[in-house]
């Protein structure tokens, strides 16, 4: 079960303790939430890096591409 | 004290009722004139008036460490953040995970999707979404020791019922020697008191280690 820390700045209380069942559902929310973000991330880098390639294709050099900021 | 008096040398004394409050102080009013002050109210800060101490609120635009929390497990709350000043810096220094991870979030008051903002880091721009501060590139990470990540916050007027305008940077070492930056802007959609700040691994595998230093700026 994994383990969270709970400081009280106000009064100086420390608590250290495993997630709940709230907080248990909501860490699987955030990672399904984190794992459909990496997919939309990874498909854009897929396109710009195929947009990329196009331009090569049509002659532009790396000098060309650092040119543009691509 | 059982003679109702405060030994200074062995042959002089002040009356143990000059202290009549928890934090009481005793000073010179004059010479050889000891006074009491009495403790001041939270937030307070002691300085100098017309020659004698006294307490005083912090004066605007000063900085004051608030709290200093040491990071543990997967997540780590730091609340009952003082509602005193204007401004808000966390500084979050040194985290190091003790494995891979997605990323490391933040949140304020426990509120998730509670910021709007635009997010550069390594891995893309991304233009103005709802979601929770990103402390990391949303991709695998490994910020194992010696490789450490660090970030600032600042959230403007914490304390107001409307969205507040925040600014974060930061970045880390990654495995592979490759440095990550990142950088968020933005405003916090909450509309009550900032009262506490969360830190938390994205997947809860991996334990967190570092320390989080809360400012409160006048």
């Amino acid at each position: 079960m994994p383990l969270i820390r709970i400081h009280n700045v106000d009064t100086g209380e420390i608590i250290d303790r495993e997630m709940n069942a709230q907080e248990l559902a909501q860490l699987e929310a955030d990672k399904a939430k984190a794992a459909i973000k990496a997919q939309e991330l990874a498909e854009a880098e897929a396109k710009r890096l195929s947009a990329l390639a196009k331009l090569v294709a049509l002659g532009l050099t790396t000098d060309d591409l650092t040119a543009l900021g691509l | 004290m059982a003679t109702g008096r405060i030994p200074i040398n062995g042959t002089a004394a002040i009356q143990s009722t000059t202290l009549t409050t928890t934090g009481d102080m005793i000073y010179a009013s004059a010479a050889n004139t000891p006074a009491r002050l009495g403790i001041g109210s939270s937030g307070q800060v002691l300085t100098v008036a017309s020659g004698i101490p006294s307490w005083a609120a912090v004066a605007s635009g000063g900085m004051t460490l608030l709290s200093t929390t040491t990071i543990s497990g997967v997540s780590t709350s730091v609340t009952g953040i003082s509602g005193a000043y204007t401004n808000l810096v966390i500084s979050i220094e040194n985290v190091v995970l003790s494995g891979t991870d997605t990323s490391i979030n933040a949140t304020l008051n426990s509120t998730q999707d509670q910021v709007s903002s635009y997010l550069q880091n390594r891995i893309a721009w991304d233009n103005q979404f709802n979601d929770d501060f990103r402390l990391t590139a949303n991709a695998a990470m490994d910020v194992s020791v010696p490789n450490k990540m660090a970030n600032v916050m600042m959230i403007s007027n914490y304390t107001s019922s409307n969205p507040k305008p925040f600014q974060t940077f930061g970045s880390y070492t990654g495995a592979d020697t490759t440095i990550d930056a990142n950088f968020q802007v933005g405003s916090v959609l909450i509309t009550s008191a900032i009262t506490s700040f969360q830190i938390f691994t994205v997947n809860g595998t991996s334990t967190m280690s570092g320390t989080i230093k809360i400012y409160g700026v006048k």
